[in-house]
């Protein structure tokens, strides 16, 4: 595949690491998870992680914000410890950390508008007119500016995920996660979003992504992370990950993909 | 109730059709006999009757004919939501392959519709036989020594009586109703 | 030959109105203590602790599956017994009522709860919402909507049901109707009067649980 359009880091070497992962073990009931994992993101950095079914990504990103507890090992976000039980420090997190969802999970009896605007007025106290303006901002933004006083009930698929990522947006993250957010898309709107997303990175969004989509991983990704049975198996710039990939089960996986995505 | 049902039933196709007179006609029935208490339509029937046919009534035929039309109405509209529940696809493929809409009806459509109503028929017949079983112990006591009876406050036996009685018919009540509740159960596996 | 005259009953019409005014005054009351007392109840349907869960339960279980009119016996009769209290007709069948309609009403708000997916919480709390702010925003107005033809559906009940306390002696319109009935002897107008009254209340009633949705709850449709 040829590497066009290779977006620069914008990190240098002196870049804190937004979010930082130490020794994390997850289980659910009997099934362990997520078996030590470390990782490190610095400010600007976009990471991609792909794995196959139950290998523990959801898992993984879920946890960074907080919607799945830590059974063992710590994560901050920039400096703040996501462990706690604390509710106020966790929601200090969310602040910074805004999440989309393969299922888009948009509140149906707002319009897109008033998706957007809810936590900036609600949690960061921004008042009704300056949130509105931002908002339309940032519906232009994802491309959907004419659809603000539309319900969700009648927007596509592609429609409703860019609104769920300016929702996100919103609340100006230092990070954003992605959990498989073209999955559930018909083919016809995938590019839509990734176009979007794409658009972030190359703004200097901080991202980790889930994502099989590789030819995103290939355009933006500072590094592609392979997870498998819930330990990083491999993890590599997307040039020495695709065309070099260390691991048998990386060669597997990739075959795999790459079948069907081209 | 049985009875009631079969009424149900056929004024529930008149709700589902399109010919707009059926539509209204049933409309004003269903709306009348849901929208009204039990109560007042067993007075109605108990003195209305012998009026228009002017003739004594006995009142197990008030009570009859009174549960019949009551349980009509809910099951009207059960039988129409049934109906119109069934995806527009159906009568789409019955027409295509010939099927006049009474053909249709009969053959694809009610026999799905069947199934899609016992829940909720089940739940009008739980709900109905609690209203219908008040109606009978009102027709044991004539209204207005009942009245001068609670007024007067002084039959003590009476009042033991009752409470005995009442406590009698509270376990009838949650057992009977237990009874349909796994009944009900039954119902929803089978329909499955 | 029994002639139809409604010209009797008509001259009564103070005393009607006087039991319509009771009837939607034991309405509207019923309504909101059994919704208040609903949401308490339903809280404990969907609680993760076992003995509210049960007590929840059971008070469901019970008040929906014993008639209104048994329930009426009890409250009015049995504390006069055990108690030596005698509760006023009109609040009997207020308590009676209440606790009969609360029950119903609890599983209309548990169930219109549960209809909010998980994935939607999620959301709201990912974006830093308090759990206040997800009751307030997002789980409310949307569980309403869910609910809201439920609630009217209830309210009608509430409405035919009062009618039931005239055994009781309460002094809702049925009561006086019947009063009208064994003064005049002309018992069948009364009853068809009655039996418009109680469908155009509860027409009206729906009618406006319909306008209100219309209105203040954007969007038609939800999902």
């Amino acid at each position: 595949m040829a590497l066009l359009f290779r977006r620069e880091s914008k990190y240098t070497l002196k870049s804190k690491p937004v979010v930082k992962i130490g020794g994390l073990h997850k289980w659910f009931g009997k099934l362990h998870v997520l078996k030590g994992i470390d990782l490190s993101l610095d400010e600007g950095e976009v990471i991609v992680i792909c794995g196959v079914s139950g290998s523990g990504k959801s898992t993984l990103i879920r946890c960074i914000n907080g919607l799945e507890s830590i059974d063992e090992g710590k994560i901050t976000v920039e400096g703040l410890s996501v462990n706690e039980r604390e509710r106020k420090i966790l929601r200090e997190v969310r602040k910074r950390v805004g999440i989309v969802f393969q299922s888009f999970n948009l509140f149906p009896h707002l319009t897109a508008l008033e998706n957007v605007t809810l936590a900036p007025k609600e949690v960061k106290k921004v008042k009704k007119g300056k949130a509105e303006k931002e908002a339309v901002v940032l519906l232009e933004r994802v491309g959907i500016a004419e659809k603000a006083n539309s319900y969700p009930i009648s927007l596509s698929g592609g429609q409703k995920q860019r609104v769920a990522i300016a929702r996100a947006l919103a609340m100006n993250p230092k990070v954003m996660l992605f959990d498989e957010p073209t999955s559930a898309l018909d083919p016809e709107m995938i590019k839509e979003v990734l176009d979007v997303m794409i658009d972030l990175a190359c703004g200097g969004m901080t991202m980790i992504v889930v994502t099989h989509e590789m030819g995103f991983a290939v355009r933006v990704a500072n590094r592609v992370m392979l997870l498998d049975e819930g330990t990083i198996l491999e993890s590599a710039p997307p040039e020495e990950f695709f065309r070099n990939p260390k691991q048998q089960r990386t060669k597997e996986f990739l075959s795999h993909v790459l079948e069907v995505n081209l | 109730m049985a009875l009631g049902g079969v009424l149900g039933f056929f004024i529930g196709l008149m709700r589902a059709s399109k010919n707009k007179l059926l539509n209204l006609l049933s409309l004003c029935y269903v709306e009348t006999f849901r929208n009204s208490p039990l109560l007042i339509q067993l007075f109605l029937i108990y003195y209305g009757l012998p009026i228009l046919f002017n003739t004594d009534v006995p009142p197990q035929t008030t009570a009859t004919i009174a549960i019949t039309l009551y349980t009509a109405g809910y099951m009207a509209e059960v039988f129409k939501s049934a109906i119109n529940g069934i995806a527009k696809g159906q009568w789409e493929a019955s027409y295509s392959l010939g099927l006049s809409y009474t053909q249709s009806l009969r053959r694809v459509i009610l026999p799905q519709a069947f199934r899609i109503a016992i829940p909720p028929s089940v739940g009008v017949f739980v709900a109905v036989t609690k209203d219908s079983s008040l109606a009978s112990i009102i027709g044991f006591m004539e209204l207005t020594r009942m009245a001068a009876v609670v007024r007067s406050q002084t039959f003590t036996t009476f009042d033991v009586l009752g409470v005995t009685a009442l406590l009698y018919f509270i376990m009838c009540y949650s057992f009977s109703k237990l009874g349909s509740f796994l009944e009900k159960k039954l119902e929803v596996a089978e329909a499955r | 030959m029994y002639i139809i005259q409604f010209g009797e009953i008509l001259k009564y019409y103070d005393v009607l109105l006087k039991g319509l005014l009771v009837t939607l005054e034991l309405t509207v009351l019923t309504m909101l203590f059994g919704t208040i007392l609903g949401i308490i109840i339903s809280l404990g349907r969907i609680s993760k602790n076992k003995l509210i869960y049960g007590l929840s339960t059971g008070y469901v279980e019970f008040f929906r599956n014993v008639p209104l009119l048994v329930l009426l016996y009890i409250v009015y009769f049995v504390p006069p017994d055990l108690f030596g209290l005698r509760l006023e007709a009109f609040v009997a069948g207020l308590i009676a009522m209440t606790l009969n309609s609360a029950a119903y009403e609890a599983e209309i708000i548990r169930a219109g709860i549960k209809g909010i997916r998980d994935e939607e919480r999620e959301a709201a709390l990912s974006l830093g919402l308090s759990k206040l702010q997800l009751y307030r925003f997002i789980i409310i107005p949307h569980a309403l909507r869910l609910i809201w033809e439920a609630l009217g559906n209830q309210l009608v009940g509430i409405i035919l049901g009062s009618c039931i306390t005239s055994i009781i002696t309460v002094g809702e319109v049925t009561y006086e109707g019947l009063i009208i009935g064994s003064r005049t002897a002309r018992h069948f107008e009364v009853f068809i009067i009655l039996l418009i009254l109680y469908v155009a209340l509860s027409v009206i009633m729906s009618t406006i649980f319909r306008v209100i949705k219309m209105v203040f709850m954007k969007p038609a449709e939800l999902e």
